[in-house]
């Protein structure tokens, strides 16, 4: 079974590895934004993945941390996007 | 070790080189940034691999939560025109210069930093590999500090270590972020932090947010906090959270500490010093050493030194974010007056 998680885990740093295209290309900065996003995802998966592959049960307090956190970055981009709308003549 | 950890640790390894590279040698500063917040995410997955989830719950506070705000609003606040760079660059602070570098290519000063920073990193990396080399495979001090593990208060041993055996180091830690707060206040005036913008009215979806969101950021901070004791967590996480809480109120329009007095505020921001320094002088009065705690009462004084820690870590978060956030609409600053558009695309 710990081969089983592993392997996925891996999968899933590939994954990781494969959307930075998407943060070089863009085009627009929300899209790079979504990547940033997908990242921590991504992350959080890998987390519960390697939690139950190393037997450490305090690393769903890492992804739960990380999934508290990650909406911030998202209302700080809207926030931003918004207030340059609202400013540009 | 199986091979398929073999290649997932050489991947992780992989992934961050080429994540700390691009976040270096990126096309516009806010690829740069996003490639950064992957950084934190990779790092703390390589702290996990690492057997330090300790550490992995402290970058992925600070360094995947909380830096890519910070990062994101320093960018727009610090933002330029694109053809300008050169110009611009005078404009800037010199500790702006790092994460400059990607667009500054064309400056003069700029080969001489890059060069400069290749020097630092490259003694750095001498200076650890002589420490890996020297460490040898003894494991250091942990046995000793499983040891003693007993009359410290706390059953987990990191804590132990931060807050007890080595409760100097913490304290010493939490009053450099005070300093920092401070010397960005003194650059930048107070009224961030009590001032603050007129709330505008959030949207539906973000009202609604907060009001979900807000009581979770303070119930894991709490629950971080308290778990310390036992297992990984403590006053750094729960801290950042707590700043996270008030961080998420600023953006949504409503500025926390603008409702707290002056006095209120300077309180939150020393509370943490302030309580370590009590405690350390107290535990003199006896004839201990300075921070040495009392055996019988050493897990209650931990916690409240924890808890004053958290708030004060939270505050002094909240009061970075503060600064930046307050200096787009002050017409008086002299970076304000350019235009503010974002240097991508």
């Amino acid at each position: 079974m710990n081969s089983f998680y592993m392997a996925l885990t891996i999968f899933l740093v590939l994954n990781i590895a494969a959307s930075m295209v998407r943060v070089i290309r863009g085009p627009t900065p929300a899209d790079r934004l979504m990547t940033a996003q997908l990242f921590g995802t991504t992350g959080m998966a890998i987390l519960l993945l390697l939690a139950e592959a190393m037997e450490e049960p305090a690393l769903r307090n890492v992804t739960l941390v990380f999934a508290v956190l990650a909406v911030l970055l998202v209302i700080c981009f809207v926030q931003t996007a918004e207030s340059k709308e609202t400013t540009k003549p | 070790m199986n091979p398929l950890e073999h290649a997932l640790d050489t991947l992780l390894c992989l992934l961050l080189l080429v994540l700390a590279w691009k976040a270096l040698r990126a096309e516009h500063l806010y690829q740069s940034a996003i490639f950064f917040i992957a950084f934190g995410l990779g790092m703390a997955l390589a702290w996990v691999r690492l057997a330090a989830p300790d550490v992995a719950l402290a970058e992925a506070a600070i360094g995947a939560g909380l830096l890519g705000v910070l990062l994101l609003d320093s960018l727009r606040v610090f933002s330029r025109p694109p053809n300008g760079s050169g110009k611009a660059r005078q404009n800037t602070d010199p500790g702006d210069a790092e994460t400059a570098t990607a667009t500054t290519s064309r400056h003069p000063g700029a080969r001489a930093t890059r060069l400069l920073a290749t020097a630092a990193a490259a003694g750095l990396a001498a200076v650890l590999v002589t420490a890996i080399v020297r460490i040898g495979d003894g494991g250091g001090l942990t046995e000793e500090a499983a040891g003693q593990l007993e009359g410290s208060g706390v059953e987990h041993p990191v804590t132990a270590v931060l807050l007890n055996f080595r409760g100097y180091d913490t304290w010493l830690e939490v009053g450099v972020l005070f300093l920092a707060m401070l010397g960005i206040y003194c650059a930048g005036g107070w009224v961030g932090l009590t001032g603050g913008r007129e709330p505008d009215s959030p949207g539906p979806l973000l009202s609604w947010l907060i009001r979900g969101l807000t009581p979770l950021l303070i119930l894991t901070a709490a629950y971080l906090l308290w778990l310390g004791k036992e297992a990984p967590g403590g006053a750094f996480q729960a801290g950042v959270l707590i700043g996270a809480a008030g961080i998420l109120l600023r953006l949504a329009g409503y500025p926390l500490t603008a409702h707290l007095s002056p006095g209120m505020v300077k309180l939150g921001l020393t509370l943490g010093f302030g309580t370590f320094l009590v405690f350390g002088i107290a535990a003199l009065i006896p004839g201990g050493a300075f921070l040495e705690y009392p055996e019988y009462w050493a897990g209650e004084i931990i916690l409240l030194v924890e808890t004053a820690a958290a708030i004060s870590i939270g505050f002094t978060v909240f009061a970075f974010f503060a600064y930046l956030s307050s200096r787009d609409g002050s017409p008086s600053e002299e970076h304000n007056s350019k235009p503010s558009t974002t240097n991508s695309d």
